[in-house]
Parts: C-alpha cells; sequence; structure tokens
C-alpha cells in the first residue's frame, strides 16, 4: 500500500497527543484521590452520586434534628424527676394528715409545708429552655406553663413536632396540663387555704384532705405516665440514631465507591502510559530518519 | 542524423520535466490539499525508415495531478459528521461542568434551604434561625441565578460562532466561485495551461467548507456548484448566493440564518442548514440548551411557587398572613417580529406540577377569541381554536397584557425561563409565617399565633420530599437527577460518537492522502531516475555529436 510522507508524521503526532492527554487525566487522578466526575464521565453514576450525597444531607439534618428534641427531653426529665421528688415528699405530708390526732397548729404547718411544695412544683412546670421558651406550653412557649397565682395552665393542647426520622415527627408530647390531673395544682391551694384556717369546721377539714389524697393519687398516675413517655421518646430516638449511622455508613460507602479513585488501578495505568508514550517517542523519531535523502550524496 | 538529435533533445526534455515536477512534489511535501503530480509522456509517432519507421522520440503530453474524487467527497463528508459531533461535544462541556455538583451547588442549595428550615422547625420563633433560612433561600435563588446566567453566556457564545461560521462559508462561497472564473479563464485562454495548482486550491476551499457545513458538489462545464445544508444553493459556476445572521424572529437574544436564492426572497434557513459546525450549533442550541435552561428553570420555580404558596396560607409572628419569600420574574412571552397586531401576552404560573420543559406557540387562528396553543416538544397542539381564558391545563393561564392580537399572530412562550430576569428574596425574617398551617383565609380580628407552633414549618418541609413536579412524578431533586443523567448521557453519547468520527474523518483523509499526498522516498526514487534518464539523453546527444563529427571527418 502507498502511503503518503504526511500520512506518517499525522499518525505519529496524533498517537501522542491522544497519549498526552490520557497521562494528563490518570495523573490528576493519581494527584486528587478522585476521578473526575462529570456527568459526561459517568450519568448513572453522577445521578447516583446526587441521589447519595442528598440522603447524606437529609440524614445528618435528622440527626440534627433528634439532638434537639433530645435536648429538650433532657431538660424535661429533669424537671419531672424533681416533680416525683417534690411528690414523694408531699405524699409524707398528706399521709401525716390522715392521722386524726393533729391539732390546728399541726395542720397550719403542714399547710406551710404544702404551699413551698406548691410553690416547687409551679417553678418546675415553668421550665424554660436555653433559649427561655416555656417547654411545657404546648405551642405558647412564651407563656408560663402554669399561672403562679391561679394555678391555671397558660399553654395550648399542641405538641410541637418536628420530623426526627423520613418516616417520624415527634415532640415532646408532654405539657404541664397532661403532667398534672385536671385541677390539681388548685386542689392542693383549696386544701391549703383550708388547713390552715383555724376556723375551718372539722368536715371541711376531712374533705379538704380526702380532695387532695384523690387529686395526689390521680397526678401521680398522670406524672409516671409523662416520665413514661419522655422515657419512650428517648429510647425511640436513640434506636434511630443508631440507624442513622448505620444509614450514613451505606451513603458514605456509595459516594466513595462513586467518587475515589482505585491507586492501584490508577498508578499502574499511569505507568503503562508512561511506557506507551516512550515507545511512541522512539519509534517516531527512528522512523523520521529513515531516508532515501540520507543516501543521495 | 538530425533524427537523433531531435530524439535526444525530447528525452532531455520530458526528463527535464519529470524532474521539474518532483521538485515541485519535493517543494510542496506540507502544502495542505497539495496533489501530487506526474508527468505524462507518449512516444512521438514513427516516420517512415527505408523500409520500416522509427520513433522520434517523446512527448510530454501533460502533467496531471492524482486526485480521486470519489476519496474527497468521502472525506468530506466524513469531516462534515465529524466536525457536527465535535462541535456539539464541545458545547456541551460548560454544561456538563454546570451539573457537576461541586462546582454549581444547584442541588446543595436546595438541601441546605431544606435543612435550615428542618432548623426552623424546631425553633420557630429563634430570630437567628429564621435569619439562617432566609440567607439559604437567598443562596438558592442565587444559585439558580447564576446557572441560568451561564446558560445565557452559551447562547452568547453559539451566537458568536454562528457569526462566524456564516462568515467562514460566505468566504468560501466567494473563493469557489472565484476558483471557478480563474480555471475555466485558464483552460480556455491559454489553451489548457497547468491548472492542477488553482484545482487544489478550490478542493481545499471545499474541503475547509465540509467542516462548516453537510454540502454537495456538482462539477459543471468544469464548474463547481455547491449546494449546502438540505439543499440551499450556495455556488452556482461564478455566482454567489451568500448567507446572513439575523435575531431571531421569536427570539432576539438569538442568531438565526437567512438565505436569499436568485430572484427569491430572503428565508429563513436556520431549520435546513445541517450537519458540520453549523448544523452542531443549531442541533446543541434546540435539542440540549433549550431544554436545560427549561428545566432549571422549572425546577426554581417549582421550589419558589410551592413555598411561597405555603407561606401564604400561614401567620406570621404578627397573627398576619403571609406573603411570598421569593420574588419571582415574568415567564418570557415574545411576540413574534412577523406579528401584524401590536398585542403582547402575560403568562401567569397557575400550577407548577402541570408545566413541563417544553415551550409552546401561541398563535391566534382567528378574528374571534380563538387560540391555538402547540407544544413544542413534540409538536402537539394541545389546544386548537380555543378561547384565550380556557387553556388552563398545561399548569398557566394566558392573558393579553397591552395592545391587540390580530389573526395569525403567533407568540413563543417559555413558561418555565424568563430570560435575564432573577429570582430574588426580599422577605425578612418576619415574613417567613411558621404557624397556623392552612389559614385560607385572614383571621378576623388579629390574634398572634403561639411562638412554638411549626406547623406551617412542617408543611413547607412537605414539599422537598413530595412528587410535586412533572404531574406527580418527580420530587424536586429527582428533576434535577433527571437532568444530569439526561445531559451526562447525551454528553457521553457525543463524545463516544465525536470520537469514532473522528476516527473515520482521519481514515478517510489518510486514504485521500495516501492516493494523492507525496512520498519523499518515491520522489527521492523518481529524482534518480529522471537525473539517470536525463544523464543518458545527454549521452545519446554526445554520440550524435561524434557521429557527425565522424562523418566530417571522412567528408573533410
Amino acid at each position: 500500500m502507498r502511503i503518503s510522507t504526511n500520512t506518517i508524521y499525522q499518525l505519529s503526532t496524533s498517537q501522542m497527543t491522544a497519549l498526552q492527554e490520557k497521562i494528563s487525566q490518570t495523573s490528576q487522578q493519581a494527584s486528587t484521590g478522585k476521578k473526575v466526575m462529570t456527568p459526561q464521565d459517568d450519568p448513572v453514576g453522577s445521578a447516583k452520586l446526587l441521589e447519595a450525597k442528598q440522603a447524606i444531607s437529609i440524614n445528618d439534618q435528622y440527626a440534627v434534628n433528634r439532638n434537639a428534641l433530645k435536648y429538650t427531653i433532657g431538660i424535661a426529665n429533669v424537671a419531672l424527676s424533681g416533680v416525683q421528688d417534690v411528690m414523694q415528699s408531699m405524699n409524707e405530708q398528706i399521709v401525716s394528715l390522715g392521722n386524726g390526732i393533729l391539732n390546728s397548729s399541726n395542720r397550719q404547718s403542714i399547710a406551710i409545708t404544702l404551699q413551698s411544695q406548691l410553690d416547687h412544683l409551679v417553678t418546675l412546670s415553668n421550665t424554660k429552655d436555653a433559649a427561655g421558651h416555656y417547654i411545657f406550653s404546648g405551642y405558647k412557649s412564651d407563656t408560663a406553663s402554669i399561672n403562679a397565682s391561679t394555678y391555671a395552665y397558660g399553654g395550648d393542647a399542641n405538641n410541637a413536632v418536628i420530623q426526627v426520622d423520613s418516616s417520624t415527627q415527634l415532640g415532646l408530647g408532654v405539657n404541664a396540663n397532661t403532667m398534672f390531673s385536671s385541677g390539681f395544682l388548685a386542689q392542693i391551694k383549696t386544701s391549703i387555704t383550708a388547713l390552715s384556717d383555724a376556723s375551718s369546721t372539722d368536715a371541711q377539714i376531712a374533705t379538704a384532705i380526702s380532695d387532695l389524697s384523690a387529686a395526689f393519687n390521680a397526678s401521680q398516675i398522670t406524672v409516671n405516665a409523662a416520665q413514661v413517655t419522655l422515657g419512650t421518646s428517648e429510647n425511640r430516638l436513640t434506636s434511630m440514631d443508631s440507624i442513622g449511622s448505620e444509614r450514613a455508613l451505606t451513603y458514605k460507602d456509595t459516594v466513595s465507591s462513586l467518587e475515589d479513585v482505585d491507586y492501584n488501578k490508577v498508578l499502574s495505568d499511569l505507568a503503562r502510559q508512561q511506557l506507551q508514550l516512550q515507545v511512541a517517542q522512539k519509534t517516531f523519531t527512528q522512523i523520521s530518519n529513515l531516508s532515501i535523502f540520507n543516501y543521495i550524496k | 542524423m538530425a533524427d537523433i538529435l531531435s530524439i535526444a533533445q525530447s528525452g532531455l526534455h520530458a526528463a527535464q520535466a519529470g524532474i521539474n515536477t518532483t521538485g515541485q512534489n519535493i517543494a510542496n511535501v506540507s502544502t495542505p490539499g497539495y496533489s501530487r503530480q506526474v508527468v505524462e509522456q507518449q512516444p512521438s509517432p514513427s516516420v517512415q525508415y527505408g523500409l520500416t519507421s522509427v520513433g522520434q522520440g517523446t512527448n510530454v503530453t501533460g502533467i496531471n495531478r492524482i486526485y480521486s474524487e470519489f476519496l474527497a467527497v468521502q472525506a468530506n463528508t466524513a469531516r462534515t459528521t465529524s466536525s457536527n459531533l465535535a462541535t456539539q461535544s464541545a458545547e456541551m462541556q460548560p454544561i456538563n461542568n454546570l451539573l457537576t455538583d461541586s462546582s454549581s451547588g444547584l442541588s446543595t442549595a436546595v438541601l441546605e434551604f431544606f435543612n435550615k428550615l428542618q432548623d426552623l422547625s424546631s425553633k420557630p420563633s429563634d430570630t437567628s434561625t429564621r435569619q439562617t433560612v432566609i440567607s439559604a433561600s437567598q443562596n438558592l435563588a442565587a444559585r439558580f441565578n447564576d446557572a441560568q446566567k451561564q446558560l445565557t453566556n452559551v447562547n452568547g457564545g453559539l451566537n458568536t460562532q454562528i457569526k462566524d461560521s456564516v462568515t467562514k462559508i460566505n468566504k468560501a462561497a466567494s473563493q469557489i466561485a472565484s476558483l471557478n472564473q480563474q480555471i475555466a479563464v485558464s483552460q480556455t485562454s491559454r489553451g489548457g495551461s497547468n491548472v492542477n495548482g488553482l484545482l487544489d486550491q478550490r478542493d481545499q476551499v471545499v474541503a475547509n467548507l465540509s467542516k462548516q457545513i453537510k454540502l454537495i458538489v456538482n462539477e459543471q462545464d468544469g464548474n463547481y456548484n455547491v449546494m449546502i445544508g438540505n439543499g440551499v444553493p450556495l455556488v452556482l459556476a461564478f455566482n454567489t448566493y451568500k448567507l446572513e445572521t439575523v435575531a431571531s424572529k421569536n427570539d432576539p437574544t438569538r442568531l438565526n440564518v437567512t438565505h436569499t436564492p436568485n430572484g427569491g426572497a430572503e428565508v429563513d434557513v436556520s431549520d435546513v442548514l445541517l450537519g458540520g459546525s453549523l448544523g452542531g450549533i443549531f442541533d446543541f442550541r434546540k435539542n440540549i440548551l433549550n431544554p436545560t435552561q427549561n428545566t432549571i428553570g422549572q425546577i426554581i420555580l417549582a421550589i419558589t411557587s410551592d413555598i411561597n404558596a405555603v407561606n401564604k396560607t400561614g401567620l406570621k409572628a404578627n397573627g398576619i398572613q403571609g406573603g411570598n419569600i421569593f420574588t419571582q420574574p415574568a415567564s418570557l412571552a415574545t411576540p413574534y417580529t412577523t406579528n401584524t397586531g401590536s398585542g403582547g401576552i402575560s403568562i401567569a404560573i397557575t400550577n407548577t406540577n402541570l408545566l413541563t420543559n417544553s415551550d409552546y406557540i401561541l398563535e391566534k387562528t382567528g378574528a374571534g377569541d380563538s387560540y391555538k396553543l402547540t407544544r413544542v416538544s413534540d409538536g402537539v397542539d394541545v389546544y386548537s381554536n380555543s378561547a384565550l381564558a380556557t387553556i388552563t391545563n398545561a399548569g398557566f393561564s394566558l392573558s393579553i397584557s397591552t395592545g391587540t392580537v390580530s389573526a395569525g399572530d403567533q407568540f413563543l412562550l417559555r413558561p418555565t425561563y424568563s430570560g435575564a430576569s432573577s429570582y430574588s428574596v426580599t422577605a425578612t425574617i418576619s415574613d417567613i409565617a411558621t404557624a397556623a398551617v392552612g389559614t385560607s383565609v385572614q383571621p378576623d380580628p388579629v390574634v398572634a399565633p403561639a411562638p412554638g407552633d411549626n406547623s406551617n414549618v412542617l408543611a413547607m418541609l412537605a414539599k422537598q420530599t413530595s412528587l410535586v413536579m412533572n404531574s406527580g412524578l418527580s420530587s424536586y431533586q429527582d428533576t434535577l437527577g433527571g437532568l444530569i443523567s439526561t445531559v451526562g448521557n447525551k454528553s457521553a453519547e457525543l463524545k463516544a460518537t465525536s470520537a469514532y468520527a473522528e476516527q473515520w474523518q482521519q481514515s478517510s483523509s489518510i486514504a485521500m492522502e495516501n492516493y494523492s499526498g507525496i512520498n519523499l522516498e518515491e520522489e527521492a526514487a523518481n529524482l534518480l531516475r529522471y537525473q539517470q534518464a536525463y544523464q543518458a539523453s545527454g549521452t545519446v546527444l554526445q554520440m550524435a555529436r561524434q557521429m557527425f563529427d565522424s562523418i566530417l571527418g571522412i567528408m573533410r
């Protein structure tokens, strides 16, 4: 076959250019550790990468949301164990009130203790978070959960939920109104008033004690229930955390398999491509030296 | 005796012609488009010599170029295809890079915006969290605006290339016509002088032209007649019919190409100028750039519309219903420059879920309130002969914004594309309606919602993972992912096919080069051959002289 002189030069240069381009790409991969990932390089991989990065971001955000809720639950737990302590001491007072031999001054001093316990319960109910929001007021986080003079619930019935998992919305689930049985705090105050009034009749005192006792027993149930609610939520969040970190690992593996280079492959590619270029260069110089003109003297 | 002298002289002539031609070949070894030339020799007719006849030496009958029209047509076809695909593949690169998320951050901006809303759902009344939401929404708008700006720049670059390509085509047309003329003149007036160089030049101009546009060359009476694209005459003998660039009649930001045929009216030939780099630019603009612009617009339009809609049905901290968080630019509706009426159309987006990434053409079909709406992507008439107000199911509604529309007037509607105008966020932290989801009517009296009420934030968040686009088929990120894989696939396909086309082009050019090009070894051998022939003829001459001398000696 007839070959033109230009063809020899053209073929050699285009071959060397192609090899140089490959070497440049490979050495870039070797130095960055990342495959050059434009949609063109890997259309399916790019879309997958986008999906995985989105999943990581959302997954991370759910963890942030869970931490925010765990923080509030932590504060609520502290408040509720305080409530339990106060309820414990209050129980002792109620038991001693049931003891028939108390006189008026005994009852008055119990009434004083009860008042300070009531105040303590109000304080605990009005627990705020670091940002100054009442945590047991439902949506009405700017309003005291329990009014210190009327003992009425100041919040609303709403539970502010947030997204803690792809399929779960969770909130604190406890407010000052559900924590205590209906009218418990007001009942304590009513009973204190009767107990500290020297003119109260025996019958009035007996009613004050039995109403207090009934409200107390009911509230013990609701306080326990509130603690259970918080405990359950905390457990759910913890198990979501471990699922979340497992998911994060899977997603990160996906990203890494799409993005990171295989160094063994890259380095051996690089060595091979360099050798190919050297061979091409040497061949070219040798071939271009072959000419009859060298012998025409 | 005189015969031997003239025979020797003809041999010397022929050998000299051979040496000259070889020298010419060697000199042009790297001249693009040069075809090697060879000396055609014939023995001179013999004359009666006694009882028999003897030849009268040799005649140089011509110096011909070695050129194959068949190989040239193949090489030109391959060049047109290769250049078409290479142009499109190169144009893909900015879009390809734009959609590599690390550079544009489109996907990250969407994620970040919703993540900040998540933070807000935990702390709906926190001012610094509200501020991060506003910042994230500004960033979201900015990233998509940037992307649109880059694509607009790509369009500007295409306009420059169209101009450049048209200039090259016109220049080639002039050159071909002029060479037609020179060749005709040389061949007739100087009695068939050597026009090989001119022929090579003309073929080289055609070869270069074949990079710009698909072409067919018909040779007629020695002239090249050139048709480009799908049958647009460019050169007929000594006449040229040149191309011109003009703004598109329905989009002033785009250049189109017109052509004025012999004695005819100027027509827009952009749709028939196929092949080559010019055809590649038109293909790319129509099939890739346009849908990409529209899809990116479709995504940001859907997000901002949905968030605005939710914000409007919630309550702000002061108890007033929310307004828009994002300020959206108007969709483009451009009247054709050929319209006879003065009317303008405005587009109001009504349902982003029903939008597609296609453009539409609206045409007034009669004197009354009668319109046709054609979807450009598949050519389907979505509405025919319908009242303007009844056109609703494509996700937008239309109204006449100014002037009057005449029968036959047309408009290019780009619902998801806003051209140079951009999205912005003028809302401040107090404009975010975090509370009281689903408040469709302003409550009277106005009562400030509870500060812990995050219900409307949850409603905004629900949009992130809902299938709120493409008639309930995809989420925002799905649509973005779809765009990325569409562009990626198209881009990879173009890269692969243009690499094959490049090889085809190379091998067909090499085939031509191997046939017509110079081989220096061959020329060196020819040089030696003609040198020897020259020396031999010289010896014959010398011998003839000696013979002549001996005859003279005898005579003395």
